[in-house]
C-alpha cells in the first residue's frame, strides 16, 4: 500500500456523501485535521495524523497563490515521498511543479479498485454519488469511463 | 462586519420572487434579498480569484468565506472544468506508477 496524504477536499467530499470507509488508507497533517474540525464540527476524524515536515520547494511566483497549509502539505508530501490527494487544481499544479506525486479523489478511488483494495461496484457507487457535488465533473466522468473499460 | 443600509429599486417580478421565497421560509423580504446578494457577491469573488490562480484555501483566507463554501461555489460555477492536459498526463503517470499491472 502506498502512502497517501490528503487535503481537506478529500474529506469534505466524502463526508458530504457519508462515506468514511476510505479514511484508513490515508494520512494527513495536524493543520488539515484542525481545519476540518472547524468546518465540520468533527474533531475526531478517523484519519491518521502525521507530523508536518520541512523541505525546500522550488522558488517561484506560484507560492503567492497558496496558503501556509497548502505549502505545509506540499513540503510534507515531498519530504516523506507520499502521494498528495487533492481536488484543488491549483495545489495539484504546484505539486507537479515541485515533482510531488499527486492524484485527485476520483483517481485515488479508481487506484484502490485497480489494486483490488476496493471492489469495482463500491468504487463506482462512491464516484456516482460524488458526481453532482464534484468541482471537476469532466474529470470524474473520465475516471468512471476508465473504470468501466477496465472491468 | 459593519452593515450599511442600502435602498434599491427592483423590477416588480423580482420583488414578487423575493416575497414568495420569504413567505415560504418565514423570513423577511430584506433577509431574502440580503442572502441573494451576498451569495452572488461571494460567487463573483471566488470565481475572480480562482481565475487569477489562487488555491481554495487561499481564497478562503482572502475573502473570509468558509473553505467548504469556496469548494461548493467552484463546483457550482464550473470554473475548474477547463482541462489542464499537462496536469492530467502527470496524474496518469502517477496513477500508473502505483497501479499493479492491469
Amino acid at each position: 500500500m502506498e502512502n497517501y496524504i490528503v487535503n481537506s477536499t478529500f474529506v469534505a467530499y466524502l463526508a458530504d456523501i457519508y462515506e468514511n470507509s476510505l479514511f484508513p488508507y490515508v494520512q494527513t497533517i495536524k493543520e488539515v485535521k484542525e481545519e476540518l474540525g472547524h468546518l465540520r464540527g468533527i474533531f475526531d476524524i478517523r484519519i491518521e495524523e502525521i507530523a508536518s515536515k520541512d523541505q525546500t520547494l522550488q522558488k517561484g511566483d506560484w507560492e503567492k497563490y497558496l496558503s501556509e497549509v497548502d505549502l505545509s502539505l506540499l513540503r510534507t508530501a515531498k519530504a516523506s515521498k507520499k502521494i498528495l490527494i487533492t481536488d484543488d487544481k491549483k495545489l495539484a499544479k504546484a505539486a507537479q511543479v515541485n515533482g510531488v506525486s499527486v492524484l485527485n479523489t476520483p483517481r485515488f478511488i479508481a487506484t484502490l479498485a485497480f489494486n483490488g483494495i476496493l471492489k469495482y461496484d463500491v468504487a463506482v457507487s462512491i464516484l456516482e454519488k460524488l458526481l453532482p457535488l464534484y468541482n471537476r465533473k469532466n474529470v470524474l466522468k473520465k475516471v468512471l469511463k476508465d473504470l468501466n473499460n477496465w472491468r | 462586519m459593519k452593515n450599511i443600509v442600502v435602498n434599491v429599486t427592483l423590477p416588480a417580478e423580482v420583488v414578487n420572487y423575493i416575497d414568495e421565497k420569504a413567505q415560504k421560509l418565514y423570513i423577511s423580504r430584506s433577509t431574502v434579498a440580503r442572502q441573494l446578494v451576498m451569495e452572488h457577491v461571494e460567487e463573483e469573488k471566488v470565481v475572480h480569484l480562482r481565475k487569477k490562480g489562487f488555491s481554495i484555501r487561499k481564497i478562503a483566507e482572502l475573502t473570509s468565506i468558509r473553505y467548504d463554501r469556496v469548494l461548493r461555489i467552484i463546483g457550482q460555477t464550473g470554473v475548474d472544468e477547463e482541462e489542464d492536459a499537462e496536469l492530467e498526463q502527470y496524474m496518469d503517470d502517477v496513477q500508473r506508477s502505483v497501479t499493479k499491472k492491469r
